[in-house]
């Protein structure tokens, strides 16, 4: 009975600390705006989910339906990112030290923040629930509303898919090289794998341990009810997320059908879940201290006489260049964006410059895409290094801390851009192709504005790591409209930097005037 | 009861930290003396299981904290010197939530809050969140979670750190009060403190002990404490 008392008010402590947050309003609003994109009007101009030109109509059951396959892409990338902090949170409040001589069983301190975790998703979740609800009565296309139709695919998709999310996070907590910034980009990667990976299963016999995100339970239902309606209709032809498209054909979708093999398989998840929560329960450290191993010792040393030995050839310059007292704040900006990398980072940052310099044309995006998201982990920093190294109180107080060391801060994420697309700008300086230019010059702007403006709102780095990688992959990787290394994009991305620089600035200030 | 330390050591990296640190404690009040960086708060920080030495024990009634933590950690209460409270939640709902980690059951949990609140003259600002205290009643929270399982073996670090001249008073009579049959350990800077209630000193320098014995013991032929301190510190940098 204790030890359930116990995980019961880690649990709740934890949930309250997180949801008292104003982090966690913003949370909420966004995932309530959401919510009501999620079923467009007639009228919006895009469409979030179309079979071969089909949408069902608005009825509970097919409300249920997509909004369980969008809410678990949502709640399993995005809300990955917005609850990986529980142990996190311990370790910069210090409260793990008081935690650590408690005698409370690692099982139990895991189990009781992956219970927050779970608890804070599900919040999420009860909110899309209750838009589900709203929007279906708003749109106003089939009056009756079903209950059961919208919760069955909320009980059977999104609780085992966001017990597995919670458990996750909380391993990559209990991992130390998964812990930071990392382990985000990790994440990202792995969680575009699988989603891909499942969607490429063949139907309909997709094993469960294929379909964490349920999108091919749920997508076989409708599709069995659209051969009802059109038997020539093409399947595979799924548009999620349809900008500047329109519903051809409207077709009735009379919900799911369940059976009690689906529900085992779906419950296996959180059987997953435990059993993950159990390993991360064994590789947590109760806050002890890591000694810093004779291997980072080592390449420490590595990294420091190559420092000292390039020293007296680089400080001259750099000084001349920056004698200034504001260049002298750049500089030391940048020395501190780049600090403890190793010398193969900067190998890896000189291996994509040369790409860069030899790509053709069309391989310009990816080559400076690449080079682009070498730094991530640096330019996240911009905007919260004060916040996460608690140097609020020293820096605040000095002479215009907005226009000195702010901005330095912000030209020191441009000159990092600049110096990592360097390849590209010589590429299309010696094809005298100034569009191209263009393109890199709006870039290097704009991501470290991007990261700036993330940083000094959310005071995480989160923020910006999935935002950016994001965008990343949809644009450069995938050379859409989003690609923020085109000259054919420039003024747009020029004119999300200025909107972008102002909201960072406005942020600041507004945590100067509340230090 | 009885806590015996034997030639305990923690090493980080090139850095030793406690170096073949052998003491053994029975029910009183040690305070744990020594300059800045001396490893203190390591000592400390291993006594209460949070860190695990690199070589050496640490027996509790007998039993090997090392090896079975549990034991010393039911009846530990632990104070460290830099501390963090969570900003969103009140004194009571930290307190609540320390306290279930502890193992108390929740109704005795709750009428302990509220006596150790008071005892603390927090009692006021028992609904308020963390994130609006001074400093100072920060420190008493910290100190209320410490005595909230009434510990047999208390290690406080730095506790009078932050408080008021009345504060402080108020903490080292509650010390003195609850010493009778509990080992408590505490260190500080201020030998004021240590003289008014320590029933035993250590001196700790680069992670030695370099001295111990009653206060009394130490001071004599010294004008007070505090010189005695400072010449055996001095004494063992010169050896060193």
């Amino acid at each position: 009975m204790t030890r359930v008392w116990a995980i019961y008010s880690l649990a709740k402590a934890d949930l309250l600390e997180r949801t008292r947050r104003y982090q966690y309003v913003a949370t909420i609003a966004v995932t309530l705006l959401v919510g009501t994109l999620l079923v467009p009007a007639r009228s919006a101009g895009y469409e979030t989910f179309l079979i071969d030109g089909y949408r069902g109509i608005y009825n509970s059951a097919w409300i249920g339906a997509t909004f369980a396959i969008l809410a678990a892409m949502l709640l399993s990338l995005f809300g990955f990112y917005n609850i990986k902090s529980a142990v996190e949170r311990d370790r910069t409040t210090r409260v793990g030290e008081i935690v650590a001589a408690t005698s409370v069983a690692r099982f139990d301190y895991a189990l009781g923040k992956a219970l927050s975790n779970f608890l804070v998703l599900g919040s999420m979740a009860a909110i899309l629930f209750v838009t589900a609800i709203v929007m279906q009565f708003v749109r106003g296309e089939s009056p009756a509303i079903d209950l059961g139709q919208i919760a069955a695919p909320f009980a059977l998709v999104i609780l085992p898919l966001i017990a597995m999310v919670s458990a996750i996070a909380l391993l990559f907590e209990m991992i130390p090289w998964l812990r930071g910034g990392l382990g985000n980009v990790v994440y990202f990667f792995l969680f575009m794998w699988y989603m891909i990976w499942s969607f490429q299963a063949e139907m309909p016999h997709v094993p469960w341990w294929r379909d964490l995100l349920g999108g091919n339970l749920v997508m076989r239902q409708i599709w069995t009810a659209l051969l009802h309606v059109d038997p020539r209709a093409k399947l595979n032809s799924v548009d999620i997320g349809a900008v500047g498209e329109r519903a051809h054909h409207l077709f009735i979708f009379h919900g799911f059908v369940w059976t009690g093999a689906d529900v085992i398989e779906r419950s296996m998840w959180f059987v997953v879940a435990l059993g993950i929560v159990t390993v991360a329960a064994l590789l947590f450290d109760r806050f002890a201290k890591p000694a810093r191993s004779a291997e980072n010792a080592g390449r420490n040393a590595v990294v420091a006489r190559w420092q000292s030995a390039t020293a007296g050839f680089s400080r001259p310059v750099i000084d001349a260049l920056f004698s200034s007292d504001f260049g002298a704040i750049v500089l030391a900006e940048l020395r501190l964006l780049v600090r403890g990398l190793s010398v193969w980072w900067y190998a890896v940052a000189a291996g994509l410059w040369i790409f860069q310099l030899f790509a053709d044309a069309k391989g310009q995006s990816i080559a400076v895409g690449l080079a682009w998201i070498w730094p991530l982990l640096q330019w996240s920093q911009l905007g919260t290094r004060e916040a996460v190294c608690a140097t609020e109180q020293f820096i605040y107080p000095t002479l215009h801390p907005i226009r000195r060391q702010f901005f330095a801060q912000w030209l020191a994420g441009v000159l990092l851009a600049l110096t990592t697309a360097g390849g590209s700008l010589v590429h299309w300086a010696i094809a005298g192709n100034f569009g191209g230019i263009e393109g890199i010059l709006a870039g290097a702007v704009f991501v470290p504005t991007l990261a700036i403006a993330c940083g000094a709102l959310s005071g995480t780095t989160r923020l910006f790591e999935i935002a950016y990688l994001t965008l990343w992959y949809v644009g450069p990787l995938n050379r859409t409209p989003f690609d923020f290394t085109q000259g054919a994009y420039a003024p747009g991305f020029t004119l999300a930097s200025v909107v972008l620089f102002a909201m960072a600035v406005t942020a600041r200030k507004i945590r100067l005037s509340l230090a | 009861m009885e806590l015996q330390i034997d030639a305990l050591n923690k090493r980080y990296g090139a850095l030793h930290a406690v170096r073949d640190f052998t003491l053994r404690l029975e029910p009183g009040i040690l305070g744990l003396l020594g300059p800045n960086g001396a490893g203190k708060s390591t000592l400390m920080r291993m006594l209460a299981t949070v860190t695990k030495p690199t070589s050496g024990t640490i027996r509790f009634n007998g039993s090997d904290a090392g090896k079975s933590p549990d034991a010393l950690r039911r009846t530990l209460g632990y104070l460290p010197q830099d501390f963090g409270i969570y900003p969103h939640l009140s004194a009571v709902e930290f307190l609540e939530y320390i306290g279930a980690l502890k193992g108390i059951p929740r109704r005795a949990l709750r009428n302990r809050i509220a006596t150790l609140l008071e005892v603390l003259n927090l009692t006021q600002a028992g609904s308020r969140a963390l994130g609006g205290f001074s400093g100072g009643m920060r420190q008493r929270v910290g100190i209320a979670q410490a005595l909230l399982n009434d510990p047999r073996l208390l290690i406080v670090d730095e506790p009078t750190a932050g408080l008021d001249p009345e504060e402080r008073v108020r903490l080292r009579t509650l010390l003195r009060e609850m010493a009778g049959d509990r080992i408590i350990v505490f260190s500080t800077h201020i030998c004021s403190d240590v003289e008014s209630v320590a029933t035993r000193v250590a001196i700790v320098n680069h992670g030695a002990l370099v001295a111990q014995g009653h206060p009394s013991e130490l001071a004599r032929g010294c004008a007070s404490l505090e010189d005695a301190y400072l010449r055996i510190v001095a004494g063992a940098r010169a050896a060193a």
